[in-house]
């Protein structure tokens, strides 16, 4: 008993110390008095900079993949 | 092809992490901007580095009780992945402040912690490298990887919640409350450490196997 309420006290202290901390809320993702980048949005341009960076993702994963075969073969031609 | 479906996953989790975590919406909140969405990128970087030195540390242990090199391999191959994960963050970590606090580095304990961490495992590759019998090495370095991960987790996840740190986290665990993220963020966050986890992972395995064949090929050239 003593034990569970020391876990429950302490579980409160900690809820009880985070209350000085200001909670994300529905209401920052519709403000516009924040800078984001919603001229990029509008034109268009950072889907983009999303496809760079997945090709580039892509490229590194062949890569990887490629290497992985390739000590595969390795791997059979030494077992053999 | 019948052992690859983790792989798949992988690649799969981090194409939407890099898609999703770019383009969808999040909290638009003041100075963090759209510097929010490196949650994905940058804090992601030390769960990986989390679980890749749980790795670790788990097959030193295991190593310690078989003296089987082959549990050396996977310590060795995970720390490294660790470490590539750790500087990644380290570095991605010092862009965002220097554009969410001012600075490259503030001195914040998180910070420092997370440089100590870092040049204690490179102390480990050190010791690895200085010794040239494979199984005192393994031994040496097992006992150095179980009480490095032993202080990592205090200095990194515990010291710097203690004290005020520009970190997000301090006086609790931020895992129990709901002002750091919320659920939108969420729906990109998870999935982006599993995803890392993932590919931190892969890069480990296809290293491990690297060792294993070298290992043969010494073993067969010294054999004929």
């Amino acid at each position: 008993m003593k034990k569970i309420l020391t876990i429950a006290l302490s579980l409160f202290s900690l809820v009880a110390l985070a209350q000085e901390k200001i909670a994300v809320t529905e209401s920052d993702y519709s403000n516009s008095s924040v800078d984001m980048a919603d001229l990029m949005r509008s034109n268009g341009k950072i889907y983009i900079v999303v496809g760079i960076i997945v090709i580039i993702f892509i490229g590194i994963v062949a890569y990887l993949i490629y290497t992985d075969r390739k000590l595969s073969r390795i791997e059979k031609s030494i077992s053999a | 092809m019948r052992q690859s479906w983790w792989k798949i996953l992988a690649i799969a989790l981090l194409l939407y992490t890099f898609t999703a975590g770019l383009l969808w919406d999040v909290p638009r909140l003041p100075i963090l901007n759209e510097t929010i969405r490196a949650l994905y990128f940058h804090v992601t970087m030390w769960f990986g580095m989390l679980v890749a030195l749980l790795i670790s540390m788990i097959y030193s242990i295991r190593y310690l009780r078989s003296n089987n090199l082959k549990d050396d391999d996977v310590a060795i191959e995970f720390a490294n992945v660790a470490i590539l994960f750790g500087m990644l963050g380290i570095f991605t970590g010092m862009l965002w402040a220097k554009f969410a606090w001012g600075d490259y580095w503030s001195g914040d304990p998180k910070q420092n912690a997370a440089a100590i961490a870092l040049l204690m495992y490179f102390a480990y590759l050190i010791l690895r490298g200085s010794l040239t019998d494979t199984q005192q090495r393994g031994r040496i370095s097992a006992i150095y990887n179980i009480f490095a991960f032993a202080i990592y987790i205090p200095l990194v996840y515990i010291l710097p919640r203690m004290t005020d740190s520009l970190h997000p986290g301090n006086g609790g665990n931020p895992g129990f409350n709901s002002y750091d993220t919320d659920a939108t963020l969420k729906m990109v966050f998870y999935p982006a450490i599993i995803g890392w986890i993932l590919f931190g992972t892969w890069i480990a395995t296809v290293r491990i196997r690297m060792r294993r064949v070298e290992r043969t090929l010494e073993d067969r050239m010294l054999n004929s």
